[in-house]
């Protein structure tokens, strides 16, 4: 680690970036197996970590540690540069745990995430055929990776160029601000719901009490 | 009995039934152990056996066989000297017939027979000097009272019980003893008058007797009897109080002594008498300066202090203005350097902001790097299954989407709303039940 002044950090002053990770999964093509997949596996998988937008993030990503499932040979993988994934066959979920390595500027500790390994559609009603379509499974999250007090040359580094540019549609990309707005719209109506039903217990336990009271 | 019990609180019998046998057989073997009681008396017991066992032998004193030969006792007629009417009894006394009569000894409650020396008067005596008009007595009433004095041995508590003078006069016991007191007195002094010899005098000094200040001393002694548990509380701790006032005080004036002593001049060893003279003061004088010569050879410098105070300030000022022009040529270097201030100096738009990341807070934040969404709280796993419940039924996923920052936020908020709906319907909850119960 660069000792000296450039480990300086910024006070009161925060950065973040976004991130998504999650995977794609796809059953095998029944005429073109993978020749070395064993017999029991019937998906093909790609988990990964990478900006929401197919943009590089290894400018601050210095290295991704996928930890799969133990049956798995040399089941913690680790990549060190882009793309930040890795792709395997199986046949069952599991939890993948994921370790984010820092560029050695930040002089930051790795941050640690799970993702729950999707192979089948979810979210669909019971006995339902999925269509090819629905077949291709995607499972990805959106977060944002936050330096606060960054260092001084994480700073420079991060300020290069505009790295958090969220696109204003949805038909642009999946996470747009729009989706950012539904969101917190559907958010406040359950919020609003739940104050709702705040007031209606308020009201109840008050004559209640009144009951109780004399 | 315990089976009536069991019956009124309608428990069934079957744990108990087993018991009771078990009971007889254990009191038909103690039964057998017993002996020395009649078999027939024995059968009338049936199963309501004595709550105490009896005693099947009697024990009767030891036979006493002291071998000492029995000290003689003889019984003696005495003489009781305090007697006025000479009746002779008699009594064991211990030792021999010879004895007891060779050695007649006076008898051993004589002593206590004694009569108290109380003045007395004749008639004569009270119209000569102890007559006096201003006061309401006559010589029979007088002397009422003085054969019940006598008589009572001075206890003023039965003679006032007792007294009962011809015609009512509802005299108090302070009257009484003022009365008394002052007769006397009286006589001591006529008699003094009369031998010339003043040995009485402490003793006539002493028969002045105060009523007012009497009925005043009884009175204060019955309030002080009569005091409720509460004032005697009351009072103590009052006493306890002022204790710790006083206390505070003598501390507070102790200190005081010693901050004077401090802030006052050193005083003097010494007296001051011999400087006092014209020749004591010249002698002074010329002590003090050879005293000042002295200290002149030590510290040679003739110096003026406030010049000296000047050049200090000058100096300290020249320092100064040095630190702060260096001070400000590092901050111009520094800002020339740093990154921060060369993007800040481009005085970004807030839009131009968001879309480096960058947000400035307001207060100091711990540093180091997280994501978004771990700021979502987590709950205890009961409370948070709960919640988790809560989202479904409003249709919201446990994690949003997008972990924005604003996302996050109203995450944030909508779990401690949610929290705090959980409670108030376990406080709801809680009161139904308890209504329920009242029903």
């Amino acid at each position: 680690m660069a000792p000296g002044p450039s480990s300086k950090r910024i006070k009161t002053l925060s950065i973040c970036r976004p991130i998504v990770y999650g995977n794609t999964a796809k059953p095998f093509d029944p005429e073109h197996r993978p020749p070395n997949a064993p017999s029991e596996h019937t998906h093909t998988w790609t988990v990964f970590v990478r900006g929401p937008y197919g943009e590089d993030v290894s400018y601050f990503i210095k290295k991704v540690v996928f930890k799969l499932h133990d049956t798995y040979n040399n089941s913690t993988r680790s990549i060190e540069s882009p793309p930040f994934e890795v792709t395997e066959t199986g046949w069952g979920e599991f939890e993948i745990g994921i370790k984010i390595f820092f560029v050695n500027e930040a002089n930051e500790k790795n941050v640690s995430l799970y993702h729950h390994l999707r192979l089948h559609p979810y979210g669909l009603p019971l006995n339902a055929v999925p269509t090819e379509e629905q077949k291709n499974v995607e499972s990805i999250q959106f977060d944002e990776v936050v330096f606060n007090e960054p260092t001084e040359q994480l700073f420079h580094i991060m300020t290069q160029k505009p790295g958090n540019m969220v696109p204003e549609l949805k038909t642009q990309s999946v996470f747009s601000k729009q989706t950012e707005r539904e969101e917190v719209v559907r958010i406040e109506n359950g919020i609003k719901k739940v104050r709702q039903e705040i007031e209606k217990y308020t009201k109840k336990l008050n004559e209640l009490q009144q009951i109780k009271g004399p | 009995m315990s089976s009536e019990i069991l019956d009124v609180l309608n428990v069934q019998h079957s744990g108990s039934s087993s018991q009771p046998p078990k009971k007889k057989q254990k009191t038909e073997q103690k039964a057998k152990a017993l002996t020395g009681m009649n078999r027939e008396l024995f059968q009338l017991l049936g199963q309501n056996t004595p709550p105490v066992a009896v005693r099947n032998q009697q024990k009767f004193k030891d036979r006493l066989n002291a071998l000492e030969k029995p000290s003689s006792w003889t019984w003696a007629a005495f003489k009781n000297n305090a007697r006025t009417d000479g009746l002779k009894l008699h009594h064991w006394v211990k030792g021999s017939k010879e004895t007891v009569e060779a050695s007649e000894l006076p008898y051993k409650f004589e002593k206590y027979n004694t009569e108290l020396n109380i003045p007395d008067f004749t008639e004569d005596d009270y119209l000569t000097f102890i007559k006096n008009k201003a006061v309401p007595w006559c010589y029979k009433e007088t002397r009422y009272l003085f054969d019940l004095a006598k008589a009572f041995d001075l206890k003023w508590i039965v003679i006032n019980d007792r007294y009962n003078y011809e015609e009512p006069t509802g005299r108090s016991l302070e009257d009484l003893q003022e009365r008394f007191y002052g007769v006397c007195q009286r006589i001591l002094i006529y008699q003094n008058e009369q031998e010339e010899t003043a040995q009485n005098s402490n003793l006539i000094s002493n028969l002045n007797y105060n009523k007012h200040k009497e009925i005043e001393r009884k009175k204060y002694l019955i309030r002080l009897l009569e005091r409720s548990p509460a004032e005697i509380a009351e009072e103590e701790s009052l006493l306890i109080e002022a204790k710790k006032f006083e206390a505070a005080a003598k501390n507070t004036i102790a200190e005081r002594a010693q901050l004077l002593q401090l802030l006052d001049s050193p005083h003097a060893t010494g007296s001051i008498n011999q400087y006092l003279s014209s020749q004591g003061l010249t002698q002074l004088y010329n002590q003090l300066m050879t005293e000042k010569r002295k200290r002149r050879v030590d510290s040679p410098a003739p110096e003026n202090p406030l010049a000296a105070l000047n050049e200090k300030f000058k100096q300290q000022h020249l320092s100064r203005q040095k630190q702060l022009q260096q001070e400000r040529m590092e901050q111009h270097k520094r800002v020339k350097d740093s990154p921060i201030s060369m993007l800040l100096s481009k005085n970004l738009t807030p839009r131009e902001e968001a879309a480096f990341g960058l947000q400035v807070h307001a207060e100091k934040i711990t540093p180091g790097v997280f994501l978004r969404s771990s700021k979502i709280p987590t709950y205890k796993p009961n409370v948070q299954n709960r919640i988790v419940a809560i989202l479904n039924e409003l249709g919201l996923g446990r994690k949003p989407v997008m972990s924005t920052e604003s996302v996050v936020a109203k995450q944030d908020e909508l779990y401690k709303t949610i929290n705090t709906l959980l409670d108030l319907k376990k406080q709801v909850d809680k009161l139904e039940t308890e209504h329920r119960i009242m029903k």
